[in-house]
């Protein structure tokens, strides 16, 4: 039971001498590294993609060498690369708060707040699903409420910190939104020119569109003939599909050659800028 | 003598209202529909039915896999979306896996939406976990990755969210490929994040169907796709839920919450026409002088 921490452990810490060696290197070393990664990461999807594939298992086949295979070894090195990110956002906000805390700075109490809503988090998190992925007793009652008549609502401390509390917070967070949208709309959407006279009629028309209220205002119109294109809801429909979907696949378009200008750039190390040799 | 005080215009006695005044009104308005539980019809527009049709068309003896991508900020569209999604996927006796690839917290999310399905549908014993259907976690959602689960779904995913290796739950049994010629006949991403854009580009070669169900401020970027056919339908918010529950005769939190929309809706139309009226008026007074 106890290889699993092993493993963790002696991969942390390969980990971070690597990143301390690499700390250390000369500038050109870490530069030319970089692009000697970047180049043969991507020469690899580049190769399984263009290899034709076995007709029998779909797969892209090289000297013996099943790529398709492999590129689901190299997903699963890629989650563990992005999940560092985490440690660093974690780090970062504790780092952040840490400091407005030492200094007093205004606002403090809320870091504050942060800390015991992390730390609360963390621990009935962990304590909950410990047995699950290290094994060990079962946690308490209050911890991890093992009753089936309360199997939509736990009574533990768990569900009311991530229902009763977490999932209301954001849901509330989000919902300020509206509020902020009808005073937009209220005090800064003025028809001054002809232009703005259109989208006031289109949004007027799309919002319309999308509510029952808006529908039953012209669902006197009949659904089928000449004027059944007059209803809200067709005229929304329209809008939305033969005047929004060109536009839409025309910002698609230039998305695209922009992103595969982009990739190809990145890729071959020929993107300059902030992150890309200017360090220097 | 004092200077003469001039009467305020319509525009300036419109911008003095008291801003916190248009908030309780919003309030107001939403709640009133929902408490007092008005119903509103309810017309379904070609995207929710093309879903449908799309679902009713799958083969019975194929898995379908639910992307989950949504948070608890956008749960009032996207949770009466997947819980009617799955209503409709047990009606069909479909099985289905949940993945999620946009937020950590969706897999938690999902699993409690789905469960109150399952409940709605009266079905716990029906659909047990692991036989019927699994959540398969929270995965970071980088390219390698995506490619690799596009490819071969147990070779990107080793375990499920209760840590139990994938090789001992039966629904996954024998499940590896998206596609026609694969056991995954359908993907549909229930989504408040860009998530739908990948799955095009990676699961578009193995000719999948895929359906979307977004937040109604992302829906407009998509009506490309439904009309290429790469998108086999779509549920836009909690329009396309209310719809969908509609469809199935299976009222949930959606067609009651559409009144409260439809008031909001009206009320945010009724304050913009309001706002310009005192612009109108003014320049008309310009003219005038």
């Amino acid at each position: 039971m106890l290889t699993f921490p092993i493993l963790v452990f002696a991969a942390l810490s390969v980990a971070l001498v690597a990143l301390a060696l690499l700390h250390q290197a000369p500038t050109r070393v870490k530069r030319a590294l970089t692009m000697a990664t970047t180049f043969l990461a991507g020469l690899f999807y580049v190769v399984e993609f263009f290899v034709p594939p076995d007709p029998a298992t779909s797969d892209a086949v090289v000297f013996g060498r099943n790529l398709t295979e492999m590129a689901a070894t190299v997903g699963q090195v890629t989650q563990v690369v992005a999940g560092f990110t985490f440690l660093l956002g974690i780090y970062n906000l504790v780092f952040v708060h840490g400091y407005v805390i030492r200094r007093r700075r205004e606002g403090w109490p809320n870091s504050v707040a942060f800390f015991i809503s992390f730390l609360a988090m963390v621990v009935f998190s962990f304590w909950r699903d410990w047995k699950t992925w290290f094994g060990g007793a079962n946690p308490p009652a209050w911890v991890r409420d093992p009753l089936p008549e309360h199997a939509a609502r736990p009574h533990d401390v768990y569900t009311l910190l991530f229902d009763g509390l977490y999932r209301n917070l954001e849901s509330t967070m989000f919902s300020i939104l509206a509020f902020y949208i009808v005073s937009a709309a209220y005090r800064a959407f003025r028809v001054r020119t002809g232009e703005a006279g259109v989208l006031m009629v289109v949004a007027i028309i799309l919002m319309l569109g999308q509510v029952p209220l808006g529908m039953a205002l012209t669902n006197w119109i009949p659904a089928s003939g000449q004027f059944a294109f007059f209803r809200v809801e067709t005229l929304s429909q329209f809008i939305l599909t033969a005047v929004n979907g060109p536009v839409q696949r025309a910002i698609g378009f230039g998305i695209g050659l922009g992103m595969l200008a982009m990739a190809l750039r990145i890729w071959l190390s020929l993107e300059r800028g902030t992150y890309f040799g200017q360090e220097e | 003598m004092p200077p003469s005080r001039r009467l305020p215009d319509l525009e300036q006695l419109l911008g003095r209202i008291d801003r916190r005044l248009i908030y309780l009104g919003l309030f107001l308005i939403t709640l009133a529909p929902l408490v007092g539980k008005w119903s509103l019809p309810l017309y379904v527009s070609r995207p929710p039915q093309l879903l449908y049709q799309a679902i009713e068309a799958l083969p019975p003896d194929k898995l379908v896999v639910i992307a989950s991508n949504w948070d608890a900020g956008s749960q009032a569209e996207t949770r009466p979306q997947l819980i009617a999604l799955v209503r409709h996927l047990i009606r069909r006796n479909l099985s289905f896996a949940i993945i999620c690839t946009a937020y950590p917290t969706s897999p938690q999310l999902a699993q409690s939406a789905v469960e109150e399905a399952i409940r709605l549908e009266s079905a716990p014993d029906r659909w047990p976990y692991g036989t019927r259907w699994v959540n398969l976690g929270f995965k970071l959602p980088d390219d390698p990755w995506l490619r690799s689960f596009s490819s071969s779904i147990t070779g990107a995913v080793k375990v499920d969210v209760h840590n139990t290796p994938l090789a001992e739950i039966p629904v996954l049994r024998g499940v590896k490929r998206f596609g026609p010629e694969g056991q995954v006949s359908m993907l549909i991403d229930i989504t408040g994040s860009a998530t739908i854009d990948k799955w095009y580009e990676f699961l578009g070669p193995t000719k999948v169907k895929i359906g979307l169900a977004c937040t109604a401020v992302m829906a407009p970027e998509q009506y490309p796709f439904l009309d290429s056919g790469q998108l086999s339908g779509l549920l836009t918010g909690m329009k396309g839920a209310a719809e969908y529950e509609q469809l199935l005769h299976a009222p949930g939190f959606a067609m009651p919450a559409m009144a409260g929309q439809s008031f909001a809706h009206l009320y945010i139309i009724l304050l913009i026409l309001i706002g310009n009226v005192a612009v109108l008026a003014a320049r008309t007074r310009g003219r005038r002088r």
